[in-house]
């Protein structure tokens, strides 16, 4: 018993011993940054952002990485491997106290020779603003035909766990897809479930249903949807999708034959649309403005050939409509890609109504596998836009608000051209986006061996806490056939329907 | 002479373990498994997450850990031997442990040893199925052990032991556990009240799984309790048959026919109890055993007749078609492009995978137009190109290496998504989309593969090869293959190029594709399509050929037939005489037939079988209209 307690008491001072690495006094410095992966150099970071860990990628036998916003708040990691990974709770506490100023990150690198190198400081900044503290996204491979494992996924991003919200190996690999949230809120919630138990399933505060949104009167079911801010109505899509291979860089295209634009009533269980949003253009992305009296979308030309339908553009549009009165205004364009050159996708409007984000790329709207797909800002008081300074070479695309509407986060393949990570930026009242930043994770080099893509990246104020089991009862049940609206015009629609167009 | 039956016995099960040992190796080859399933096993904490998310998921883990090594024939012909021998080894310990020496232990180990290997047969046998069997044992054994020294404690203990299990080898070995258990209790303890548990652990079993499925994990019930799991991918969709339930069966139906027999003797021993003050074994008359009583008779008999049911269910189960199938595919995988050419000739019955990878060995040796028609080209142009509209996939990788062999980058790395998608733990498919990202110089990307590549323990030296390209770019650059493949890779930007749209483009990236340029005009000769043979045919001369291979001088002689006239690039000397001979003769049998093509077909395929001109009358599928219903492509 003696023999075990002395080599317990051994192997504890060891420990501390090992743990406490005295300051190091003796260096050189080197007049550059470190190059570090991913790049978390030149930001500003939400206060409750996970820790940022990262890899140093300079050669050495040892590092140290001083993390600081003054003497008295300060982290360091010392490590063998150039993997640098934080405390959460040392990390949160630095941010905590540190809210608003200046965070710098000292690297040092012990050479072959034992000496130390000291790079310049690494200066970040700590916002006072917290973002929404989860993500929710789906996890898909980089294949255009066929599908595997599928799942819908929420992170929490003021620390490294992911949970599922549901995965389609729970209802026999059948494709889940484009999930929406209403004004980031985790209670409300539809997903799309496609060829097997196919369905859109509406979660709100706890209650499941299960939907066809397919009508005779409409061209498929609900594709792309919006929230209206009122958490009673969703805008969709209806689209007919073929998909094109390229041999290029653009090694996928999307492209509609038809759309239109519903609105689907979730008490009533009704679908309504008007002439004025289901004509022979293609109307879609629909998008409610924060104060729900307008409805942004994009439309292109009636489609005549293959070559038009792929090469096609996307004016911006917006319509009025009065979800208490079913009526619709008429329809204004916004930004007409004549004048712009480019096809519009994705308008976003930020929760103040002040700006509006959307995608800009060569042609279409799946702007996704287009690498020249920027995002642009239009601020909606002025009518200016420009494109954003967050832009790299590669796809910069799907963009959601945070809650307050600061923060927001984009989809890009900026790290190496194939794989779709989650960006953040902040947005200030002016326009200005900071130095955006990958999502972080626990493992810094993981992004190196992850071979799936994020996608449809949502903020969102909280966890989802309905289980993924009830999710999946729901999707293994019969869907409820939406009704139609009976204002809606049939006979246009039928006419609109079966013309040659269509 | 004192004759020990265990010794017999144990020599017995040595020659039955080298037999399985052999059959493994031989005849069933884990090395097809292993090329067939695409294994991968990669270390780390994430690839250990998958599994770990789901009943089951554990035993998956160490089956894709042992199977990683039937890439190895050898080994993994011994690791499949080693662990239905175990399984067997468990048994007989537990057959032991309360019925003594019984002289049918030997055939207790032996079927279920036999089953532990036929199982195999099938080649998208998932072989998760056997390791979450082992574990179903290995916790029968605990139990069996905690019961003979507390029954009452080994009542406390079963429920940790079937929640463990249920997490660690999903439901059927739950129940194959429960069903074991709850008949050696019964055995074990002899009072009437025992006979309860049997309905008490398979309801506590079923309770524990719908517990599972209801609130905890993401799967569908049938992934719960089935023996193997239904999911994606289509081409290793594995069906349960009447082996692998015996496999699973097998174990509690041995107990229960123990219990029986055992209850049986027990009555029977009553019945014939020895008179008192003879209890001494010394003093024991020694009684004349019949022959048929004998050890060494009865487990003689025992194995004769495990070897003939062996034998015929070996024979019975074993699919060697589907066996030479995939040793097409990992021929073609090897690149042994001679080899599969000479083992194809085994092969009797048409199929489509063999078709497709004849002409693209062919074109690998450089004499796919020479050699076209020395497989029947049944498909036409499909057995050139894989269907893609049948989206079969299996079909992905075979397609994604043919675009890479021609050169067109975009395409081959489409495909090797697709199947990634499939199959993302293949190492095959990795190194594909390594070799796809080197050749289009996409460094990060190359390196970021390699590294998930260089998790898996059989890729290091390949990894290790190919890292240094990504660090060093001229040793890219100076890699012949890549080289070539950048040479030829189309860089022009076009939408849903077809297949012929697609080898037009290679030609006119690079007239030098030879490859591509075999591949053109064979898709014009078996699609019939004569001007736009005649037209590419004119950049014939570019390769400086000395004859004109013979599938190009069969349709050259059809179509001067039928314009009476020689294409201005053609000379007379061009096509060789003996072609325009036969040519002639192949017509005269025909009119000697009066054009009755169907009485003339014997007679034509003895003599012309292998050329253009009988394809042209009997195999083309716009003359069989095969195409239509896509039967032989499936």
């Amino acid at each position: 018993m003696i023999k075990k307690s002395i080599y317990l008491f051994a192997a504890l001072i060891l420990i501390t011993l090992n743990s406490c690495h005295s300051k190091i006094e003796n260096f050189t410095e080197v007049s550059r940054l470190p190059a570090i992966f991913p790049d978390y150099t030149g930001i500003l970071i939400p206060s409750n952002m996970a820790p940022l860990n990262f890899t140093v990628q300079e050669p050495g036998t040892e590092y140290e990485v001083r993390i600081h916003t003054g003497e008295d708040n300060q982290m360091v990691v010392r490590s063998k491997s150039p993997s640098i990974q934080m405390g959460i709770d040392s990390w949160h506490k630095l941010l905590k106290k540190g809210m608003g100023e200046k965070l710098f990150v000292d690297v040092f690198v012990r050479q072959n020779d034992g000496n130390w190198q000291k790079f310049q400081p690494i200066t970040n900044e700590i916002s006072k603003e917290g973002i929404d503290n989860h993500l929710a996204y789906r996890l898909i491979n980089t294949a255009y035909g066929v599908w595997n494992n599928l799942g819908i996924y929420q992170r929490n991003l003021e620390n490294f766990d992911q949970k599922p919200i549901l995965e389609n190996k729970s209802f026999e690999y059948g494709c889940l897809n484009c999930h929406s949230f209403r004004h980031n809120d985790p209670n409300s919630m539809m997903i799309h479930i496609r060829a097997i138990h196919g369905g859109t399933i509406i979660i709100q505060d706890g209650k499941l249903r299960k939907i066809d949104t397919k009508n005779k009167y409409t061209l498929s079911a609900g594709t792309y949807p919006c929230w209206h801010p009122d958490g009673k109505h969703i805008a969709y899509s209806v689209n007919k999708i073929n998909w094109h291979f390229g041999t290029g860089e653009t090694r996928m295209e999307v492209s509609d034959e038809f759309s239109d634009i519903v609105v689907y009533d979730i008490e009533k269980n009704t679908l309504t649309t008007s002439p004025k949003v289901s004509t022979a253009s293609r109307e879609n992305l629909p998008n409610w403005s924060p104060d729900g009296k307008f409805i942004y979308f994009i439309s292109a030309p009636v489609v005549t050939n293959l070559d038009d339908r792929i090469q096609g553009k996307y004016d911006l549009l917006r319509i009025a409509y009065d979800v208490n009165t079913n009526v619709w205004g008429s329809v204004d364009t916004i930004i007409s890609s004549k004048k712009i050159g480019k096809s519009i996708s994705f308008p976003k409007i930020s929760p103040n109504g002040k700006f509006l984000m959307f995608c800009t790329s060569d042609n279409g709207y799946f702007t996704i596998h287009h690498p020249q797909t920027d995002l642009n800002l239009l601020n909606l008081e002025t009518g200016e836009y420009h494109k954003m300074e967050i832009n790299s070479p590669q796809t910069d695309s799907y963009h959601c608000f945070s809650n307050a509407g600061h923060w927001f986060v984009f989809s890009s393949k900026r790290i190496d051209g194939l794989f779709t990570r989650p960006f953040f930026s902040y947005l200030d009242d002016s326009g200005k986006a900071t130095k955006p930043f990958v999502l972080p994770q626990e493992d810094p080099e993981f992004y190196n061996t992850f071979l799936k893509n994020y996608n449809i990246p949502e903020l969102i104020t909280g966890e989802v806490t309905v289980s993924p089991q009830a999710i999946r009862d729901k999707v293994l049940e019969n869907a409820i056939a939406a009704k139609l609206d009976p204002s809606v015009d049939t006979l246009y629609m039928k006419s609109h329907l079966s013309s040659p167009k269509k | 002479m004192k004759f020990k039956i265990f010794n017999l016995s144990g020599w017995y099960i040595l020659l039955i373990l080298l037999s399985g040992w052999f059959v493994t190796s031989s005849v069933i080859q884990p090395l097809l498994h292993f090329s067939f399933q695409q294994t991968g096993f990669y270390s780390g904490w994430e690839f250990l997450g998958n599994y770990s998310s789901y009943p089951g998921g554990i035993a998956d883990y160490l089956a894709g850990f042992i199977s990683q090594f039937f890439a190895f024939n050898t080994l993994g012909s011994f690791l499949i031997v080693a662990v239905a021998s175990l399984q067997g080894f468990i048994a007989l310990n537990i057959l032991k442990r309360f019925s003594g020496e019984l002289k049918f232990r030997f055939t207790a180990f032996a079927l279920i040893f036999l089953f532990g290997i036929l199982v195999l047969c099938d080649y998208r046998y998932p072989y998760y199925a056997s390791i979450r069997l082992l574990l179903a044992f290995l916790f029968t054994w605990r139990f069996s052990v905690i019961n003979f020294r507390s029954p009452k404690a080994s009542l406390m203990a079963w429920p940790v032991l079937a929640v463990l299990l249920f997490y660690l080898a999903s439901g059927s070995s739950l129940f194959v556990f429960a069903l074991s258990s709850a008949i050696i209790a019964v055995v074990q303890n002899k009072q009437r009240i025992w006979l309860s548990v049997i309905p008490i652990f398979l309801a506590v079993s079923a309770l524990i799984l719908y517990t599972g499925y209801k609130f905890l994990f993401q799967i569908t019930l049938k992934n719960l309790y089935g023996i193997t799991m239904v999911k994606p991918p289509e081409q290793l969709a594995y069906t349960p048959g009447i082996l692998i339930y015996a496999y699973y069966a097998v174990f509690p139906l041995i107990l229960l026919i123990v219990w029986i027999y055992l209850r049986f003797r027990r009555t029977e021993t009553v019945l014939e109890a020895a008179p008192a003050g003879k209890s001494k074994k010394s003093e024991m008359p020694v009684a004349k055993i019949r022959f048929y009583k004998k050890d060494l008779f009865s487990v003689s008999i025992q194995l004769i007749v495990f070897g003939l049911l062996g034998y015929f269910l070996l024979n019975k189960y074993h699919d060697t078609a589907k066996k030479k199938l995939i040793t097409i595919e990992y021929l073609a995988e090897n690149e042994q492009w001679a080899d599969l050419l000479k083992y194809s000739k085994t092969i009797d019955k048409y199929d489509f995978r063999v078709n497709f990878q004849v002409n693209r060995a062919h074109a690998h040796l450089g004499d796919l137009s020479e050699h076209l028609f020395s497989y029947p080209q049944l498909l036409g142009v499909s057995g050139l190109f894989i269907d893609p509209t049948t989206m079969l996939g299996s079909s992905f990788v075979p397609t994604s290496d043919l675009y890479f062999d021609l050169g067109f980058m975009g395409e081959s790395q489409r495909w090797a998504f697709e199947a990634e998608t499939l199959l993302p733990n293949s190492p095959r498919i990795l190194k594909r989309l390594v070799m796809i990202n080197l050749v289009k110089r996409k460094y990060q990307l190359a390196g970021q593969f390699l590294k998930v590549l260089d998790k898996n323990l059989l890729c290091r030296d390949w990894v290790s090869k190919y890292s240094k390209y990504v660090s060093d770019t001229t040793l890219a650059a100076s890699d012949q293959l890549i080289a070539e493949k950048r040479r030829f890779s189309p860089r022009t930007e076009l939408y849903n190029v077809g297949t012929l749209q697609g080898l037009k483009l290679l030609l006119e990236t690079n007239l030098d594709n030879r490859m591509a340029y075999d591949y053109l005009l064979s898709f014009f000769i078996l699609d019939t399509q004569f001007p736009e043979f005649i037209e590419y045919l004119k950049y014939y001369s570019h390769f400086n050929l000395k004859k004109m291979p013979r599938s190009w001088e069969e349709t050259l002689a059809i179509y001067i037939m039928k314009t009476k006239a020689f294409p201005s690039f053609v000379t007379q000397e061009t096509i060789s005489k003996n072609c325009l001979q036969q040519f002639t003769e192949f017509n005269k049998v025909v009119r000697s037939y009066k054009n009755d093509l169907p009485a003339a077909q014997s007679i034509l395929h003895r003599d012309y079988g292998e050329t253009f001109w009988y394809y042209l009358l009997y195999l083309n599928p716009k003359v069989t209209n095969v195409l239509k219903t896509k039967t032989d492509v499936r």
